[in-house]
Protein backbone atom coordinates (compact mmCIF):
# COMPACT_ATOMS: atom_id res chain seq x y z
CA UNK A 1 0.00 0.00 0.00
CA UNK A 2 3.00 2.34 0.29
CA UNK A 3 2.93 2.64 -3.34
CA UNK A 4 -0.05 4.56 -2.94
CA UNK A 5 1.65 6.88 -1.30
CA UNK A 6 4.67 7.11 -3.77
CA UNK A 7 3.24 10.26 -5.74
CA UNK A 8 4.57 13.69 -5.33
CA UNK A 9 1.94 16.10 -2.84
CA UNK A 10 -0.35 17.11 -5.27
CA UNK A 11 -3.12 14.62 -4.97
CA UNK A 12 -3.36 12.60 -7.68
CA UNK A 13 -6.53 10.02 -6.09
CA UNK A 14 -8.09 9.45 -9.12
CA UNK A 15 -4.91 8.53 -11.34
CA UNK A 16 -4.33 6.43 -8.86
CA UNK A 17 -7.18 5.07 -8.75
CA UNK A 18 -6.47 3.95 -12.25
CA UNK A 19 -2.83 2.70 -11.51
CA UNK A 20 -4.72 0.61 -9.51
CA UNK A 21 -7.48 -1.11 -11.98
CA UNK A 22 -7.11 -4.65 -11.91
CA UNK A 23 -9.49 -4.96 -14.91
CA UNK A 24 -9.09 -5.81 -18.74
CA UNK A 25 -9.12 -4.24 -21.45
CA UNK A 26 -11.19 -2.82 -24.35
CA UNK A 27 -11.87 -6.24 -26.44
CA UNK A 28 -9.08 -7.47 -28.89
CA UNK A 29 -9.12 -10.56 -30.28
CA UNK A 30 -7.47 -12.22 -27.36
CA UNK A 31 -10.27 -11.11 -25.41
CA UNK A 32 -12.19 -14.01 -27.11
CA UNK A 33 -9.64 -16.88 -25.88
CA UNK A 34 -10.88 -18.43 -23.30
CA UNK A 35 -9.38 -17.78 -19.53
CA UNK A 36 -8.33 -21.02 -19.46
CA UNK A 37 -5.96 -21.26 -22.64
CA UNK A 38 -4.50 -17.97 -21.90
CA UNK A 39 -3.76 -18.89 -18.44
CA UNK A 40 -1.91 -22.12 -19.77
CA UNK A 41 -0.11 -20.14 -22.37
CA UNK A 42 0.93 -17.57 -19.84
CA UNK A 43 2.36 -20.15 -17.47
CA UNK A 44 4.07 -22.10 -20.23
CA UNK A 45 5.79 -18.71 -21.29
CA UNK A 46 6.71 -18.09 -17.77
CA UNK A 47 8.64 -21.51 -17.39
CA UNK A 48 10.05 -21.35 -20.82
CA UNK A 49 11.34 -17.72 -19.93
CA UNK A 50 12.68 -18.95 -16.20
CA UNK A 51 14.25 -22.15 -17.54
CA UNK A 52 16.25 -20.43 -20.97
CA UNK A 53 19.98 -20.23 -20.02
CA UNK A 54 21.58 -17.91 -17.34
CA UNK A 55 22.73 -15.36 -19.91
CA UNK A 56 21.91 -13.01 -22.15
CA UNK A 57 20.93 -15.31 -24.98
CA UNK A 58 19.61 -14.88 -28.36
CA UNK A 59 17.06 -17.48 -27.05
CA UNK A 60 15.06 -14.73 -25.75
CA UNK A 61 14.20 -13.82 -28.67
CA UNK A 62 11.64 -16.57 -28.70
CA UNK A 63 9.50 -15.36 -26.20
CA UNK A 64 10.23 -11.67 -26.94
CA UNK A 65 8.74 -12.31 -30.69
CA UNK A 66 5.90 -14.32 -29.00
CA UNK A 67 4.71 -11.51 -26.83
CA UNK A 68 5.33 -8.97 -29.45
CA UNK A 69 3.08 -10.81 -31.64
CA UNK A 70 0.09 -11.13 -28.89
CA UNK A 71 0.95 -7.38 -27.43
CA UNK A 72 -0.43 -6.39 -30.96
CA UNK A 73 -3.20 -9.01 -30.68
CA UNK A 74 -4.30 -7.84 -27.59
CA UNK A 75 -4.01 -3.98 -28.12
CA UNK A 76 -2.46 -3.21 -25.07
CA UNK A 77 -1.51 0.38 -24.87
CA UNK A 78 1.85 1.14 -24.22
CA UNK A 79 1.36 3.66 -21.35
CA UNK A 80 -0.53 0.85 -19.32
CA UNK A 81 2.58 -1.25 -20.15
CA UNK A 82 5.02 1.18 -18.98
CA UNK A 83 3.59 2.76 -15.99
CA UNK A 84 3.16 -1.16 -14.55
CA UNK A 85 6.81 -2.20 -15.66
CA UNK A 86 8.35 1.02 -13.72
CA UNK A 87 6.85 -0.06 -10.98
CA UNK A 88 8.42 -3.05 -10.55
CA UNK A 89 11.18 -2.58 -12.33
CA UNK A 90 13.15 -1.52 -8.47
CA UNK A 91 12.30 -5.01 -7.28
CA UNK A 92 13.51 -6.46 -10.49
CA UNK A 93 16.65 -4.63 -10.12
CA UNK A 94 17.37 -5.15 -6.35
CA UNK A 95 16.80 -9.16 -6.69
CA UNK A 96 19.37 -8.50 -10.55
CA UNK A 97 21.74 -6.64 -8.23
CA UNK A 98 22.12 -9.64 -5.90
CA UNK A 99 23.92 -11.55 -8.42
CA UNK A 100 26.45 -9.08 -9.22
CA UNK A 101 27.91 -10.79 -5.71
CA UNK A 102 28.33 -14.32 -7.59
CA UNK A 103 30.60 -15.38 -10.28
CA UNK A 104 29.91 -14.82 -14.22
CA UNK A 105 28.21 -12.11 -11.65
CA UNK A 106 27.50 -9.41 -15.26
CA UNK A 107 25.93 -11.97 -17.37
CA UNK A 108 23.14 -13.63 -14.86
CA UNK A 109 22.71 -9.48 -13.92
CA UNK A 110 21.17 -9.31 -17.46
CA UNK A 111 20.00 -12.45 -17.89
CA UNK A 112 17.80 -11.66 -14.30
CA UNK A 113 16.55 -8.46 -15.81
CA UNK A 114 15.89 -9.62 -19.41
CA UNK A 115 13.83 -12.92 -17.63
CA UNK A 116 12.09 -11.00 -14.94
CA UNK A 117 10.74 -8.59 -17.62
CA UNK A 118 9.52 -10.76 -19.73
CA UNK A 119 7.42 -12.73 -16.80
CA UNK A 120 5.95 -9.24 -15.56
CA UNK A 121 4.95 -8.54 -19.55
CA UNK A 122 3.36 -11.77 -19.92
CA UNK A 123 1.04 -11.52 -16.79
CA UNK A 124 0.65 -8.13 -17.50
CA UNK A 125 -0.43 -9.38 -21.05
CA UNK A 126 -2.86 -11.83 -19.38
CA UNK A 127 -4.27 -9.15 -16.92
CA UNK A 128 -5.08 -6.94 -19.94
CA UNK A 129 -7.27 -9.85 -22.41
CA UNK A 130 -8.47 -11.79 -19.31
CA UNK A 131 -11.08 -10.23 -16.07
CA UNK A 132 -9.10 -11.14 -13.06
CA UNK A 133 -12.81 -13.17 -11.66
CA UNK A 134 -12.51 -15.27 -14.49
CA UNK A 135 -8.98 -16.06 -13.45
CA UNK A 136 -10.16 -17.08 -10.24
CA UNK A 137 -12.90 -19.31 -11.51
CA UNK A 138 -10.10 -21.18 -13.63
CA UNK A 139 -8.23 -21.93 -10.89
CA UNK A 140 -10.96 -23.12 -8.54
CA UNK A 141 -11.60 -25.24 -11.51
CA UNK A 142 -8.05 -26.59 -11.61
CA UNK A 143 -8.51 -26.75 -7.35
CA UNK A 144 -6.20 -24.43 -6.75
CA UNK A 145 -6.31 -24.25 -2.29
CA UNK A 146 -9.52 -22.33 -1.23
CA UNK A 147 -7.19 -20.24 1.37
CA UNK A 148 -4.92 -18.72 -1.68
CA UNK A 149 -7.79 -18.16 -4.26
CA UNK A 150 -9.55 -16.54 -1.02
CA UNK A 151 -6.58 -14.42 -0.80
CA UNK A 152 -6.38 -13.77 -4.15
CA UNK A 153 -10.00 -12.51 -4.43
CA UNK A 154 -9.79 -10.75 -1.03
CA UNK A 155 -6.72 -8.37 -2.87
CA UNK A 156 -8.45 -7.81 -5.53
CA UNK A 157 -11.42 -7.21 -3.73
CA UNK A 158 -10.54 -4.68 -1.34
CA UNK A 159 -7.50 -2.64 -3.62
CA UNK A 160 -10.31 -0.06 -4.96
CA UNK A 161 -11.74 0.32 -1.59
CA UNK A 162 -8.17 1.11 0.10
CA UNK A 163 -7.51 3.08 -2.73
CA UNK A 164 -10.88 5.35 -1.76
CA UNK A 165 -10.16 5.39 1.50
CA UNK A 166 -6.68 6.94 1.30
CA UNK A 167 -7.97 9.30 -1.36
CA UNK A 168 -10.52 10.21 1.01
CA UNK A 169 -8.08 10.51 4.09
CA UNK A 170 -5.36 12.78 1.41
CA UNK A 171 -8.10 15.36 1.05
CA UNK A 172 -8.96 15.55 4.51
CA UNK A 173 -5.44 16.15 5.33
CA UNK A 174 -4.82 18.26 2.41
CA UNK A 175 -7.74 21.16 3.41
CA UNK A 176 -5.98 21.18 7.01
CA UNK A 177 -2.68 21.91 5.43
CA UNK A 178 -1.46 25.17 4.93
CA UNK A 179 1.75 24.72 4.01
CA UNK A 180 3.75 23.64 0.53
CA UNK A 181 6.96 22.47 2.88
CA UNK A 182 8.19 19.45 1.59
CA UNK A 183 8.77 17.97 5.12
CA UNK A 184 5.31 19.32 6.18
CA UNK A 185 3.26 17.41 3.22
CA UNK A 186 6.07 14.02 4.13
CA UNK A 187 4.86 14.19 7.49
CA UNK A 188 1.31 14.05 6.68
CA UNK A 189 2.11 11.52 4.34
CA UNK A 190 3.25 9.18 7.18
CA UNK A 191 0.03 10.02 9.12
CA UNK A 192 -2.07 8.57 6.53
CA UNK A 193 0.09 5.54 5.95
CA UNK A 194 -0.18 4.89 9.79
CA UNK A 195 -3.78 5.66 9.88
CA UNK A 196 -4.80 3.56 6.72
CA UNK A 197 -3.03 0.47 8.24
CA UNK A 198 -4.90 0.85 11.55
CA UNK A 199 -8.10 1.02 9.75
CA UNK A 200 -7.28 -1.60 7.14
CA UNK A 201 -6.24 -3.80 10.71
CA UNK A 202 -10.01 -3.15 12.08
CA UNK A 203 -11.38 -3.66 8.67
CA UNK A 204 -9.61 -6.75 8.29
CA UNK A 205 -11.29 -7.91 11.58
CA UNK A 206 -15.04 -6.81 10.21
CA UNK A 207 -14.63 -9.02 6.91
CA UNK A 208 -13.55 -11.88 9.62
CA UNK A 209 -16.53 -11.65 11.07
CA UNK A 210 -18.65 -11.23 8.30
CA UNK A 211 -17.40 -14.39 6.58
CA UNK A 212 -17.77 -16.32 9.27
CA UNK A 213 -21.42 -14.79 9.82
CA UNK A 214 -21.92 -16.64 6.57
CA UNK A 215 -20.34 -20.17 7.82
CA UNK A 216 -16.64 -19.12 6.67
CA UNK A 217 -14.58 -21.76 8.95
CA UNK B 1 -45.94 -19.93 20.18
CA UNK B 2 -42.74 -20.87 20.78
CA UNK B 3 -39.81 -17.88 20.30
CA UNK B 4 -37.61 -18.38 17.12
CA UNK B 5 -34.88 -16.52 19.07
CA UNK B 6 -34.52 -16.32 23.08
CA UNK B 7 -31.93 -14.45 25.14
CA UNK B 8 -31.58 -15.22 28.59
CA UNK B 9 -29.53 -12.82 31.32
CA UNK B 10 -26.84 -12.01 28.49
CA UNK B 11 -23.78 -10.52 29.55
CA UNK B 12 -20.94 -9.48 27.98
CA UNK B 13 -17.63 -7.96 28.71
CA UNK B 14 -15.52 -5.81 25.82
CA UNK B 15 -11.43 -7.48 26.19
CA UNK B 16 -10.52 -4.08 28.13
CA UNK B 17 -12.93 -5.15 31.02
CA UNK B 18 -15.86 -2.44 29.87
CA UNK B 19 -19.16 -3.74 29.83
CA UNK B 20 -20.60 -4.26 27.02
CA UNK B 21 -23.89 -5.67 27.52
CA UNK B 22 -25.75 -6.01 31.27
CA UNK B 23 -28.47 -8.90 31.47
CA UNK B 24 -30.19 -8.79 28.75
CA UNK B 25 -33.09 -10.78 28.20
CA UNK B 26 -35.86 -10.92 26.03
CA UNK B 27 -37.88 -13.26 22.66
CA UNK B 28 -38.40 -12.84 19.76
CA UNK B 29 -41.64 -14.69 17.80
CA UNK B 30 -41.36 -16.37 14.86
CA UNK B 31 -42.49 -13.38 11.87
CA UNK B 32 -42.18 -10.94 14.13
CA UNK B 33 -40.05 -7.80 13.38
CA UNK B 34 -38.62 -6.29 16.35
CA UNK B 35 -36.31 -2.62 16.63
CA UNK B 36 -33.23 -2.56 18.89
CA UNK B 37 -32.71 1.19 19.62
CA UNK B 38 -30.00 3.30 21.40
CA UNK B 39 -27.61 5.81 21.52
CA UNK B 40 -24.36 5.52 19.90
CA UNK B 41 -22.30 2.80 21.82
CA UNK B 42 -25.36 1.20 23.59
CA UNK B 43 -24.55 -2.29 22.36
CA UNK B 44 -26.78 -2.71 19.76
CA UNK B 45 -24.25 -4.15 16.97
CA UNK B 46 -22.13 -6.39 19.65
CA UNK B 47 -25.99 -7.83 20.61
CA UNK B 48 -26.25 -8.72 17.10
CA UNK B 49 -22.67 -10.25 17.11
CA UNK B 50 -23.92 -12.45 19.77
CA UNK B 51 -27.27 -13.46 17.85
CA UNK B 52 -25.01 -15.17 15.59
CA UNK B 53 -22.66 -16.83 17.76
CA UNK B 54 -19.81 -14.31 16.67
CA UNK B 55 -19.23 -12.63 19.93
CA UNK B 56 -18.02 -14.18 22.70
CA UNK B 57 -15.08 -15.50 21.12
CA UNK B 58 -15.27 -19.02 22.61
CA UNK B 59 -19.28 -19.67 23.45
CA UNK B 60 -20.02 -20.61 27.10
CA UNK B 61 -20.41 -23.75 28.16
CA UNK B 62 -23.99 -22.69 29.74
CA UNK B 63 -25.91 -21.25 26.81
CA UNK B 64 -27.76 -17.85 27.21
CA UNK B 65 -29.15 -17.56 23.25
CA UNK B 66 -31.66 -20.15 21.88
CA UNK B 67 -31.94 -19.98 18.15
CA UNK B 68 -35.63 -22.64 17.33
CA UNK B 69 -34.89 -23.74 20.39
CA UNK B 70 -31.41 -24.96 19.91
CA UNK B 71 -29.12 -23.62 22.21
CA UNK B 72 -25.88 -21.46 21.28
CA UNK B 73 -22.87 -23.49 21.97
CA UNK B 74 -19.55 -24.65 19.89
CA UNK B 75 -21.11 -27.60 18.64
CA UNK B 76 -24.06 -25.87 17.54
CA UNK B 77 -22.87 -22.96 15.85
CA UNK B 78 -22.69 -23.58 12.39
CA UNK B 79 -26.31 -24.72 12.67
CA UNK B 80 -27.21 -21.05 14.26
CA UNK B 81 -25.20 -19.28 11.74
CA UNK B 82 -27.08 -20.78 8.76
CA UNK B 83 -30.16 -19.74 11.02
CA UNK B 84 -29.20 -16.71 12.17
CA UNK B 85 -29.16 -14.18 8.68
CA UNK B 86 -26.84 -11.05 9.80
CA UNK B 87 -26.42 -8.02 7.45
CA UNK B 88 -23.60 -5.66 8.59
CA UNK B 89 -23.69 -2.57 8.45
CA UNK B 90 -20.79 -1.37 5.74
CA UNK B 91 -21.55 -3.26 2.67
CA UNK B 92 -17.69 -3.04 1.79
CA UNK B 93 -16.86 -5.39 4.92
CA UNK B 94 -19.53 -8.23 3.58
CA UNK B 95 -18.71 -7.93 -0.23
CA UNK B 96 -16.10 -10.13 -0.70
CA UNK B 97 -16.06 -11.73 -3.91
CA UNK B 98 -14.76 -10.63 -7.11
CA UNK B 99 -18.07 -10.65 -8.41
CA UNK B 100 -22.08 -10.34 -7.46
CA UNK B 101 -22.44 -14.17 -8.28
CA UNK B 102 -19.41 -15.27 -6.62
CA UNK B 103 -20.67 -13.48 -3.57
CA UNK B 104 -23.98 -14.39 -3.22
CA UNK B 105 -23.12 -18.01 -3.60
CA UNK B 106 -20.08 -18.09 -0.96
CA UNK B 107 -22.37 -18.46 1.73
CA UNK B 108 -24.07 -21.58 0.21
CA UNK B 109 -20.89 -23.13 -0.89
CA UNK B 110 -20.12 -23.30 3.06
CA UNK B 111 -22.92 -25.04 3.07
CA UNK B 112 -21.75 -27.48 0.78
CA UNK B 113 -24.13 -26.32 -2.05
CA UNK B 114 -22.81 -26.76 -5.45
CA UNK B 115 -23.82 -27.00 -9.57
CA UNK B 116 -27.29 -26.17 -11.07
CA UNK B 117 -28.98 -25.48 -7.64
CA UNK B 118 -25.80 -22.93 -6.49
CA UNK B 119 -26.79 -21.40 -9.72
CA UNK B 120 -30.51 -20.83 -9.57
CA UNK B 121 -30.40 -20.35 -5.91
CA UNK B 122 -28.49 -17.28 -6.38
CA UNK B 123 -30.45 -16.18 -9.23
CA UNK B 124 -33.67 -16.04 -7.32
CA UNK B 125 -31.95 -14.21 -4.17
CA UNK B 126 -30.89 -11.79 -6.68
CA UNK B 127 -34.68 -11.83 -7.83
CA UNK B 128 -35.61 -11.25 -4.29
CA UNK B 129 -33.62 -8.04 -3.68
CA UNK B 130 -34.67 -6.63 -7.67
CA UNK B 131 -31.14 -7.10 -8.98
CA UNK B 132 -31.93 -9.31 -11.40
CA UNK B 133 -29.34 -9.88 -13.52
CA UNK B 134 -26.70 -8.30 -11.98
CA UNK B 135 -24.44 -11.95 -11.28
CA UNK B 136 -21.53 -10.75 -13.34
CA UNK B 137 -21.26 -7.02 -11.95
CA UNK B 138 -17.88 -5.75 -9.75
CA UNK B 139 -18.94 -4.81 -6.35
CA UNK B 140 -16.98 -1.76 -6.31
CA UNK B 141 -18.78 -0.67 -9.26
CA UNK B 142 -22.34 -1.03 -7.41
CA UNK B 143 -23.63 2.18 -5.74
CA UNK B 144 -24.17 2.19 -1.93
CA UNK B 145 -27.80 0.87 -2.20
CA UNK B 146 -27.19 -2.01 -4.95
CA UNK B 147 -24.17 -3.28 -2.95
CA UNK B 148 -26.70 -3.65 0.72
CA UNK B 149 -29.91 -5.48 -1.46
CA UNK B 150 -26.45 -7.30 -2.85
CA UNK B 151 -25.38 -8.05 0.86
CA UNK B 152 -29.23 -8.93 1.60
CA UNK B 153 -29.11 -11.39 -1.17
CA UNK B 154 -26.14 -13.24 -0.19
CA UNK B 155 -27.52 -13.59 3.39
CA UNK B 156 -30.83 -14.81 2.10
CA UNK B 157 -29.31 -17.39 -0.04
CA UNK B 158 -28.27 -18.73 3.13
CA UNK B 159 -32.25 -19.64 4.02
CA UNK B 160 -32.18 -18.18 7.54
CA UNK B 161 -35.29 -18.19 9.40
CA UNK B 162 -34.13 -14.61 11.16
CA UNK B 163 -32.86 -11.86 9.90
CA UNK B 164 -30.48 -9.82 12.02
CA UNK B 165 -29.59 -6.55 10.24
CA UNK B 166 -27.07 -3.95 11.17
CA UNK B 167 -28.12 -0.28 10.47
CA UNK B 168 -29.47 -1.27 7.26
CA UNK B 169 -30.54 2.11 5.74
CA UNK B 170 -27.72 4.25 7.27
CA UNK B 171 -25.83 5.96 4.13
CA UNK B 172 -28.95 5.07 1.46
CA UNK B 173 -30.71 8.16 0.29
CA UNK B 174 -34.50 8.56 0.49
CA UNK B 175 -35.10 6.28 -2.47
CA UNK B 176 -31.80 3.69 -1.26
CA UNK B 177 -34.28 3.62 1.97
CA UNK B 178 -37.34 3.47 0.72
CA UNK B 179 -36.26 -0.08 -1.73
CA UNK B 180 -34.55 -1.39 1.64
CA UNK B 181 -37.67 -0.69 3.70
CA UNK B 182 -40.15 -2.03 0.73
CA UNK B 183 -37.94 -4.92 0.61
CA UNK B 184 -37.77 -5.99 4.48
CA UNK B 185 -41.43 -5.70 4.16
CA UNK B 186 -41.93 -8.08 1.76
CA UNK B 187 -39.40 -10.68 3.57
CA UNK B 188 -40.74 -13.57 5.58
CA UNK B 189 -39.95 -14.72 8.48
CA UNK B 190 -38.69 -12.70 11.88
CA UNK B 191 -36.43 -9.77 11.70
CA UNK B 192 -34.51 -7.74 14.44
CA UNK B 193 -33.34 -4.55 12.87
CA UNK B 194 -31.03 -2.45 15.23
CA UNK B 195 -31.22 1.39 13.35
CA UNK B 196 -31.29 5.03 14.25
CA UNK B 197 -33.83 5.05 11.35
CA UNK B 198 -36.60 5.63 14.08
CA UNK B 199 -39.30 6.52 10.63
CA UNK B 200 -38.39 2.95 9.82
CA UNK B 201 -38.70 1.07 12.81
CA UNK B 202 -42.61 3.07 12.93
CA UNK B 203 -42.96 1.38 9.81
CA UNK B 204 -41.68 -2.09 10.28
CA UNK B 205 -41.32 -3.07 13.71
CA UNK B 206 -43.76 -4.38 16.28
CA UNK B 207 -41.95 -4.09 19.72
CA UNK B 208 -38.71 -2.31 20.38
CA UNK B 209 -35.81 -2.95 22.53
CA UNK B 210 -34.21 -0.13 23.86
CA UNK B 211 -31.11 -0.05 25.04
CA UNK B 212 -28.51 2.55 26.74
CA UNK B 213 -24.87 1.54 27.77
CA UNK B 214 -25.41 -2.26 27.71
CA UNK B 215 -28.54 -2.76 29.71
CA UNK B 216 -32.02 -3.04 28.44
CA UNK B 217 -34.02 -0.30 29.54
CA UNK B 218 -37.65 -0.34 27.75
CA UNK B 219 -39.73 -3.03 25.95
CA UNK B 220 -42.54 -3.22 24.29
CA UNK B 221 -45.12 -2.23 21.39
CA UNK B 222 -43.18 0.54 19.33
CA UNK B 223 -45.40 3.38 18.81
CA UNK B 224 -45.90 4.23 22.95
CA UNK B 225 -42.11 3.84 23.55
CA UNK B 226 -41.17 6.12 20.52
CA UNK B 227 -43.83 8.56 21.30
CA UNK B 228 -42.32 8.67 24.69
CA UNK B 229 -40.75 11.84 24.62
CA UNK B 230 -38.88 12.07 28.17
CA UNK B 231 -37.90 8.61 27.48
CA UNK B 232 -36.01 9.13 23.93
CA UNK B 233 -34.57 12.32 24.90
CA UNK B 234 -33.15 10.59 28.37
CA UNK B 235 -31.42 7.95 26.18
CA UNK B 236 -29.82 10.18 22.98
CA UNK B 237 -33.00 9.42 21.16
CA UNK B 238 -35.70 11.85 19.89
CA UNK B 239 -39.65 11.18 18.95
CA UNK B 240 -39.89 10.54 15.23
CA UNK B 241 -41.58 13.23 13.39
CA UNK B 242 -44.80 10.86 12.41
CA UNK B 243 -44.92 10.68 15.91
CA UNK B 244 -44.85 14.46 17.00
CA UNK B 245 -48.59 14.65 17.56
CA UNK B 246 -49.14 11.71 19.18
CA UNK B 247 -49.52 10.82 22.87
CA UNK B 248 -47.97 7.58 24.12
CA UNK B 249 -50.95 6.89 25.56
CA UNK B 250 -53.32 7.76 22.73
Amino acid sequence: MLALFAGRSRLRVHTRMQCLELESGRPSPLHGISAGLKLALALVLVVGIALSPRRPDVLYLIPAMILAVLWALGRMPFIYIGKRLLVVEPFILAIAVLSLFRPESKAIFYAAIIKSNLCVFTMLLLAWTTPFHEILRVLRRLRVPSPMLTTLALMYRYLPVLAEESGRMQRARASRTFSRRRRVLWRNLAGIAAQLFIRTVDRAERIYLAMCARGWK
Amino acid sequence: MKPTIEVSHLSYDYPGGQRALDDISFAVESGECVGVLGPNGAGKSTLLLHLNGLLPEHPPKEPRIWVENEPLTVKALDLVRQRVGLLFQDPDDQLISATVFEDVSFGPRQLGVNGPYLKSLVVSSLRMVGLDGFEDRQPHRLSHGEKRRVCLAGVLACKPSVLVLDEPTSDLDPRGRREIKKLLQCLPGAKIIATHDLELVVDLCSRVLLLDQGRLVKEGPTVPILADEPLMLAHGLEKPHVLLHRHPHG
